[in-house]
């Protein structure tokens, strides 16, 4: 299944970059994120704790970093990896191959903004798998808002909602009757950015080994040297996990009866 | 009050609403059991892991179907079947009562329940488009009392609804259908006679002092069920007002692809459920 | 038609009234149990104390290596009695845990590494299921994935390989050739070869090509798979559901090391299997678990299980059909590939039997037929109602079909006018005989009224017809055993292993015993395959049951016949040649002489219920293919028949497609039990038709994404056509007994194209994937537009 999207985040490019750095923001910002570590070079490990019908679940995952390309004068920042997460009570394993922008916007409404894009080439596994595309494909429009809500409160400099607090509100419910798209609703919310601008670890822009195999088939050792962008990386990786991850069990499903 | 064992959960068997409602207050993670006809289902595939259910069967009152000075009002556990075929409520909602009779199947209608049924908060139910242009109300019960919700606002999200931890339904209540409103329920599949509906249309046409008052209830087209009203007046003709109401679909419309057809098909077919209800009322209002 | 096989005469037999013998409606023995639910289903059987239930934990994975498996959490659960492993397994059993029938290829459980998503790769044995099957969620695996093969286009590129190596099993011996090939998905190739095809397309004045695609779907049958195994006294026994019990009782007694003698299969009726209880499902993981574990372990499989264990092949088809200015068929080619999943199963049967027919019934000048069997990371592929043929049978019949538009000429007549007829011989080099496709197609074409004028379209909705054959090869060669015990009361039991699955085999089996006997068939009982009791039948399946086994049953009948009247010869001393077997007994033919059976069989043994036996065999004969063009003089024992023509109106806003009226008829050389022929082709042609219009397997990454109920798509009554017409077409058989052939698989065959047909008769636009979803045939109407 291929998903792909891109939601606007009010702030410039390199202080989205930045936030995303910050390992307290991410965790704040992804649902159900509570653990993230570097087990080497080129290897991370995470875990997910959600909730699915007041049951909670507990999903690990690892990502694998395929190739980094830097931004540069307005070109998007991109990241390519290969992710996997397993939920064994689900018995259901998830693979991601997941490609990361982030671009540079400028609106004369707003100033500075960023558009955070995505394209996954997901495989879900297990029980959830034969759950079949219309599940998955909902679930991703609700974790790109959820993500995109706390993301744009940080840049805001409010709290970060918890999740259910909001229940209904941005919802398009029978009420509302116009069916407003899900991911508008961040983007109506941003009206304040003014935060003050955070400086970027790690700005340097190696000579990023641009292009890559794509086989999604890494050889373990060969990933771009470029530990100054790593943790960029791993914090998008983090982002995509997030989404993958809720999209699967992020919110429970079923209803209650 | 009963406790019986069904593999890994617990079953509870309250005898009176109060000893209901105090399960689901006191318990963690308890499901209503009404019908069981979707529970069974998802718990089959291993994807529902609640410990405790509360079966409400022994619960007084609820499986009762009563005409109201208004309306209906519509016990949790009325059978979908006895929604179809009730005279009752074939006189005072025939809509309801021809939408209620194109769920699945008759063994499914003879088990499943009208509470359950909006209960379960799938984007594809039949009854809740009919319940939603009759302007249907949802009463929920907790410990701590009643509330009543609007069927337009049940539904919040994607198989998400109002109700709320500690609270089941108890009962729909109907209006009576406007006396000289004509109704009708269009349901497209786009596989098998039985499946569930790729898109489906509950339309109901009100005439009012100059105008006629059109209401809309799209299922299976968006995340949850839809519901929509415009006016036709009288300086529209019949295609002005097939036109009004595929625009006003069309920008509600939000399908989610699958095995049952892409986004662009299922509007597709939302289009064609729309147009073919409203044709049939406007016909049945000229007529 | 051809001249009708006439059974030994009987001088002067007396009828019994009634006997419900041969060519009677008889009602299945089991009809009633079967609809009010008192019939008991091997699932049915309540479980013995001390019975260990298996919870089966799955791949997550289509391809990779097992680094490890984690059983601590599964073992440690209250309830659980052991917990085993494929690597536990093969510490006993080597390589004897992994069996198939045509490669030794599949595992019982996962060894090293697993080939698709849903392959069992621990067992949890428990005191009861639930918490076998909570301890199984439990394990935890370890994978590294390898590079997947999802479809036929990753297994022909051949940069990954499901298997290192082909390891054909002992079970079909014209695999052997293929041992140790290694580095290639494609397990098996049949090719038939007739005349020079280049040379006869390039002279000709027409050709139509298209390639067609018939998706992957699943049985569905209603009973679900249950298996039970238990040591006793040092034998294997087992309590299974399966079309297969010989067979298993050989794949068994392999595994295990044990003489045939120490391993007992036994069945009860099946409850629906179309294919799906064949060859190695749950028995060799039971049979192995018990005899590891001394337990009784019970195998139930759930719904979602079931879509794990079989599937049909999806098959992609690249076929090319040539017409001479004459309308002469020249040259037909056919590239056939044929998705077997991660294990063979039987797919090289299969991708050789279609293959042979692939080119169609008809009289073609030069053929070439190259049909492949691949593996890839999917659910296994194995047999399914039809055996591969309806796949091809799409191909070739949307080509015939778009030819006949090409040349300007009706797509009924131009198929009857090429259609192969009695003594004709088949591309594949085999004679025809019983295949008559002319009557079968007059039957259904005139049944829809063909030449009636179709209704005009409103604007909105359209309406059409088609028409389409079916052709088909049974099994060939196959054994079929039958031993008839006639009780000294008058009544009988007939011992065959024939599985009775719905389709009435232990009815009509009755029947032939019976009317060779002059017996009532309803005091003929028919005991359930045993392998302990009942002789061996290759399978119940391929439709071959009727006509082999069914023979046998004659033979054994015939045989019991003699021997009666040899011993109202010796009672009477009398020659047998003078003596008769009626409804009433052995009679003499000149004189009043008269003893009836109880009389004849207490005058023999002086004991009340002593029993006589008789035993006999049937075996049918094939020519192997030849090496170089894949044709034989005897590809086959006998042919399958079929046709079907339908009328239907095409929603043009919604694409979709509404029945007016379906006919599917089927040559089965003679009706033993017509009802149950009407039944056996008008359900199959439901079963066509969900393949037609909606049913197909849905895959993402090689994970099945439909596989259950909640979206697996099946016809249901509100699906059936407004009209149905089921039509008998008896072409007597010179061998069959009393004429008859099989009909299980003929009414599926031509369904498919006919359906695409009436869809391009009404719209104008050819679909050539199947199935023909609503949103597929709007897709190909906005094209056309």
């Amino acid at each position: 299944m291929r998903l792909a999207s891109s939601f606007p985040v009010p702030a410039a490019a390199d202080k989205v970059v930045a936030l995303f750095l910050d390992p307290e923001t991410m965790r704040s910002c992804i649902p159900g994120c509570e653990e993230l570590t570097r087990t080497d070079d080129s290897h991370y490990a995470g875990r997910l704790v959600n909730e699915v019908a007041h049951v909670r679940f507990t999903a690990r995952f690892t990502a694998e970093i395929t190739s980094v390309t830097h931004g540069q004068d307005g070109d998007p920042a991109v990241v390519v990896a290969v992710l996997r997460g397993e939920d064994r009570r689900l018995g259901s394993t998830i693979r991601m191959d997941a490609t990361l922008t982030v671009t540079p916007r400028t609106t004369p409404q707003d100033g500075d903004a960023a558009e955070v894009g995505y394209e996954f080439e997901l495989a879900v596994r297990g029980k959830l798998g034969r759950l079949g595309e219309a599940v998955i494909r909902r679930r991703t429009a609700e974790v790109e808002r959820q993500f995109a809500e706390a993301l744009t409160a940080v840049c805001a400099g409010r709290p970060v909602p918890r999740r259910g607090e909001d229940a209904g509100g941005h919802d398009d419910g029978p009420g509302s009757g116009a069916g407003e798209p899900p991911a508008a609703g961040p983007a109506a919310a941003a009206g304040s950015s003014a935060v003050g601008s955070v400086a970027v670890a790690g700005a340097a822009t190696p000579s990023a080994s641009g292009v890559h195999s794509g086989t999604g088939d890494p050889v373990p050792g060969s990933s771009p040297a470029v530990p100054a962008g790593r943790d960029r990386l791993v914090l998008g990786l983090a982002v995509a996990a997030a989404f993958a991850y809720g999209i699967l069990v992020g919110e429970r499903w079923g209803g209650r009866r | 009050m009963g406790w019986s064992q069904v593999s890994a959960v617990r079953v509870h068997h309250p005898d009176t609403l109060d000893e209901a409602t105090a399960l689901l207050r006191d318990l963690d993670d308890a499901l209503v059991y009404g019908g069981g006809t979707a529970i069974s289902v998802l718990r089959a595939q291993g994807l529902l892991f609640a410990q405790d259910w509360v079966d409400i069967a022994r619960v007084p009152g609820l499986a009762d179907l009563t005409t109201t000075s208004d309306g209906l009002r519509i016990g949790a556990l009325v059978p979908l079947r006895r929604m179809e075929t009730d005279p009752q409520v074939r006189r005072l909602t025939p809509l309801a009562a021809q939408t209620y009779g194109r769920v699945a199947h008759p063994r499914v209608r003879n088990t499943a329940t009208a509470g359950g049924n909006i209960a379960h908060g799938d984007y594809r139910l039949d009854p809740p488009t009919a319940l939603a242009v009759l302007d249907a109300t949802v009463h929920l019960t907790s410990a701590a009392g009643t509330r009543e919700v609007s069927i337009r606002e049940f539904f919040t999200g994607f198989q998400q609804t109002a109700v709320a931890h500690g609270e089941l339904v108890t009962a729909i209540t109907v209006p009576r259908q406007p006396e000289r409103a004509r109704g009708t329920y269009v349901k497209l599949r786009s596989l098998s006679e039985n499946d569930w509906p790729c898109a489906s249309a509950a339309v109901l046409a009100v005439p009012e002092d100059g105008f006629v008052d059109i209401r809309l209830g799209l299922g299976g087209l968006a995340p949850t069920t839809v519901y929509l009203a415009y006016d036709v007046t009288p300086d529209m003709d019949v295609e002005q007002a097939v036109d009004a109401a595929i625009d006003i679909a069309d920008s509600a419309m939000d399908p989610i692809p699958d095995i049952r057809g892409s986004a662009r098909y299922k509007a597709r077919l939302g289009r064609i459920a729309v147009e073919e209800g409203l044709r049939h009322c406007l016909k049945e209002l000229a007529g | 038609m051809t001249d009708t096989v006439v059974p030994t005469p009987l001088p002067e037999a007396r009828p019994a009234e009634p006997r419900h013998g041969v060519g009677d409606r008889r009602t299945r023995f089991d009809a009633l149990g079967r609809v009010r639910g008192t019939l008991r289903y091997t699932g049915d059987e309540g479980a013995v104390p001390g019975t260990a239930f298996a919870g089966v934990h799955r791949s997550t994975a289509p391809h990779a290596r097992i680094l490890s498996i984690d059983t601590t959490a599964a073992s440690g659960m209250d309830g659980v009695v052991g917990v085993v492993t494929g690597a536990d397994l093969a510490a006993v059993l080597g390589d004897r845990m992994v069996t198939g029938p045509a490669f030794a290829d599949q595992p019982c459980l996962a060894v090293d590494k697993v080939r698709f998503v849903g392959e069992a790769v621990a067992v949890v044995l428990a005191t009861d299921l639930a918490t076998a099957r909570a301890a199984a969620d439990e394990i935890a695996v370890e994978y590294a994935e390898l590079p997947p093969v999802y479809d036929i286009d990753d297994a022909l590129r051949g940069e990954a390989f499901v298997h290192d190596e082909l390891r054909p099993s002992s079970v079909f011996a014209d695999l052997a050739h293929l041992r140790g090939v290694r580095d290639t998905n494609v397990c098996y190739e049949y090719r038939q070869v007739l005349g020079d095809t280049a040379a006869e397309h390039a002279a000709a004045t027409t050709t139509v090509s298209a390639t067609t695609w018939t998706p992957p779907t699943q049985h569905v049958s209603i009973e679900l798979p249950s298996t039970t195994a238990w040591v006793d006294s040092g034998r294997l026994e087992m309590l299974t559901t399966t079309q297969t019990p010989s067979y298993v009782r050989q794949t068994v007694a392999t595994m295990l090391d044990l003489p045939l003698s120490r391993v007992r299969i036994t069945t009860r009726p099946l409850g629906g299997s179309f294919g799906t209880k064949m060859y190695d499902r749950l028995e060799p993981l039971a049979a192995a678990l018990a005899w590891t574990t001394g337990r009784r372990v019970r195998i139930d499989a759930t719904r979602e299980e079931a879509f794990l264990l079989t599937t049909r092949h999806g098959a992609q088809v690249i076929g090319t059909i040539s017409a001479d200015s004459g309308g002469e068929l020249v040259a037909v080619s056919s590239d056939v590939r044929y998705d077997t999943g991660a294990f063979a199963d039987v797919g090289p049967r299969i991708t050789a039997k279609s293959g042979l027919v692939a080119p169609g019934p008809y009289r073609i000048r030069s053929v070439d037929v190259r049909s492949r069997c691949l593996y890839t990371n999917k659910v296994s592929a194995g047999p399914f109602r039809g055996f591969g043929v309806p796949q091809v049978t799409f191909s070739h019949e949307t080509l015939i079909d778009e030819l006949a538009r090409a040349l300007g000429e009706d797509p009924y007549r131009f198929r009857r006018r090429h259609l192969l007829r009695e003594g004709d011989v088949a591309t594949v080099g085999t004679r025809m005989h019983s295949a008559d496709f002319v009557s079968c197609l007059d039957g259904v074409t005139a049944a829809i009224g063909w030449d009636e004028e179709t209704p005009p379209g409103d604007g909105r909705w359209v309406h059409g017809k088609g028409v389409a054959v079916g052709f088909k090869a049974v099994l060939t060669p196959t054994v079929a055993n039958a031993t008839l015990n006639l009780n000294q009361d008058g009544s009988a039991t007939l011992l065959i292993s024939t599985v009775d699955m719905g389709q009435g085999s232990d009815t009509i089996m009755a029947q032939i015993a019976g009317e060779v006997l002059s017996l009532d068939s309803r005091r003929i009982h028919v005991v359930r395959a045993d392998t302990d009791a009942t002789p061996y039948d290759t399978i119940t399946a391929g439709s071959r049951s009727t006509y082999h086994t069914g023979n046998a049953v004659r033979l054994v009948a015939e045989a019991m016949r003699d021997k009666l009247i040899g011993f109202a010869a010796e009672l009477w001393d009398v020659p047998a040649g003078v003596l008769v077997l009626d409804a009433d007994g052995v009679a003499h033919a000149d004189d009043d002489r008269r003893i009836s059976l109880p009389e004849l069989v207490h005058a023999r043994f002086g004991a009340a219920g002593a029993t006589v036996t008789t035993a006999e065999n049937f075996t049918s004969r094939w020519v192997p293919y030849d090496h170089d063009t894949g044709r034989t003089e005897k590809a086959t024992e006998h042919w399958f028949a079929g046709a079907a023509a339908v009328r239907i109106a095409v929603d043009t806003w919604t694409g979709r497609i509404r029945t007016p009226h379906l006919a599917v008829a089927g040559d089965v050389g003679r009706a033993i039990n017509p009802t149950l022929v009407e039944q056996q082709l008008t359900g199959a042609a439901l079963m066509g038709l969900g393949h037609a219009l909606f049913d197909e397997l849905v895959h993402d990454h090689g994970q099945l994404t439909n596989a259950t109920l909640l979206d697996y798509q099946l016809p249901s009554f509100a699906d059936v056509p407004e009209r149905l017409t089921p039509i008998i077409v008896e072409s007597a058989h010179r061998d069959g007994p009393f004429g008859a052939k099989g009909v299980g698989e003929t009414g599926i065959l031509p369904i498919a194209p006919a359906y695409s047909a009436a869809v391009r008769d009404a719209c104008g636009v050819r679909i050539t994937t199947l199935p023909l979803t609503p949103e597929r045939v709007v897709e190909h109407l906005e094209d056309r537009s």
